[in-house]
């Protein structure tokens, strides 16, 4: 069991010993950083003894005080190792996207699994949503989650996020519709049509930022192009 | 009885046990639930190789405080994937290395207003998270802040087990 302590001493007996050695690792390095600083902190008295405050501290005051330091201490643990995991399965997604031909139902496997562990991470959600469309299969849900998750904020800082998510999704959508001319196949209309709404929404939320009329533009024509080429399953796009 | 009952509470709040089966959110829970800037990482890790830090065994993370729209900057720091201190500057290789990731110009426009710094040891177990905010390490970096000064607004968690464990390893090997 891993036992979370904010602030805690190292027996003397054995930071003495770490001086024993011929030469000093790098977890020494660390660990004599934090003697100095529990000693500074006074989370050690000089003898090396733990004082009463810190023990007190160890065993039931674990905040900082501060919410936005305590999450930063907690997020190792807490928030990393889940990024982390979900990393390594766009990672293995993005490498089966790679070979010739994509495999890109693996690649669903894959970004599927992501999902399962960050649900509300908006970047794996366009992966999804992109992925589904790319398959002919239902990419709205995904696509609305990716969108929602910018709720969290208000403002302009909701505006900024959900500008992020769109960007992000249209690059995903261009890369996505490359690889399938790529294959040699017909480009998905699902692709074409999230491809639509997407650049529709960014030239809409562009707008609302500084952003150049040119780009709103070009954000407007492109969705205009990408609702044209879904318009004719059979002919323009791949039922 | 009531013995039992205090004896109770203090261990299910001591071993955290709301926030384990998710009664309670952590703060990380709470503040750090949006989605990470992984390009913004990827950038800022570029940038700070570039600048001469040695990039190896750091995993680098940019991840917004939902509440004030900041980010905090975590790098964790894992021995077993070939991360080295540089030890050749004039300060301390760990308060060097915050140094290094936030005093650059990418998480100046990431708007990174705090680092979190975990440390890994050759068997990848985490030996302890330290946190600063930006603004005091960038005071520290330009001299407006002594060591002493700057070692007291440091925070940090220490994985006390993980730390003996290593020390007891480091000690057989000594004397095997």
């Amino acid at each position: 069991m891993k036992l979370r302590i904010k602030k805690i001493i190292i027996p003397m007996a054995l930071l003495l010993f770490m001086g024993l050695g011929c030469t000093r690792t790098d977890t020494d390095i660390a660990i004599d950083f934090l003697t100095e600083w529990a000693v500074q902190e006074g989370i050690l008295n000089e003898d090396g003894s733990p004082t009463l405050k810190t023990a007190a501290d160890a065993t039931i005051d674990s905040s900082t005080g501060d919410p936005q330091t305590d999450a930063a201490l907690d997020a190792g643990e807490r928030v990393v190792e889940s990024i982390k995991k979900a990393d390594v399965q766009l990672d293995k997604a993005n490498q089966v996207l790679g070979t010739d031909p994509p495999n890109t139902e693996k690649a669903l496997d894959h970004v599927d699994q992501a999902t399962k562990i960050r649900p509300n991470d908006w970047y794996i959600r366009n992966q999804r949503a992109t992925l589904l469309a790319e398959v002919g299969r239902d990419a709205q849900k995904d696509a609305a989650r990716a969108d929602k998750s910018c709720d969290v904020y208000g403002g302009h800082r909701k505006v900024e996020c959900e500008s992020r998510v769109y960007e992000h999704r249209a690059q995903l959508l261009e890369d996505s519709i490359a690889r399938q001319i790529r294959s040699g196949r017909k480009v998905k209309c699902t692709t074409y049509e999230l491809q639509a709404v997407t650049y529709d929404r960014l030239s809409s939320v562009s707008a609302g930022r500084v952003k150049s009329s040119a780009d709103i533009e070009s954000y407007y024509q492109a969705g205009k192009r990408a609702q044209a080429q879904a318009s004719q399953p059979g002919v323009t796009c791949a039922p | 009885m009531l013995i039992l009952v205090i004896v109770g509470v203090f261990l299910i709040l001591f071993f955290r046990v709301p926030q384990k089966i998710g009664i309670i959110k952590s703060p990380a829970e709470r503040l750090l639930a949006g989605t990470p800037d992984r390009d913004g990482a990827k950038t800022l890790l570029s940038e700070v190789a570039a600048a001469g830090l040695n990039t190896e065994g750091i995993d680098l993370y940019v991840i917004p405080f939902i509440d004030t729209g900041e980010n905090l900057a975590i790098a964790v720091l894992n021995e077993s994937e070939g991360f080295s201190f540089n030890r050749s500057t004039g300060h301390n290789p760990i308060i060097q290395t915050m140094i290094d990731l936030v005093t650059g110009d990418t998480a100046q426009k990431l708007n990174v207003t705090r680092l979190s710094l975990e440390y890994r040891d050759e068997s990848s177990q985490s030996l302890m998270t330290l946190s600063a905010s930006t603004y005091d390490i960038k005071r520290f970096a330009s001299g407006t802040m002594t060591q002493q000064e700057f070692m007291n607004v440091l925070e940090g968690n220490i994985n006390y087990p993980a730390i003996l464990s290593t020390q007891i390893s480091s000690m057989y090997k000594l004397f095997k």
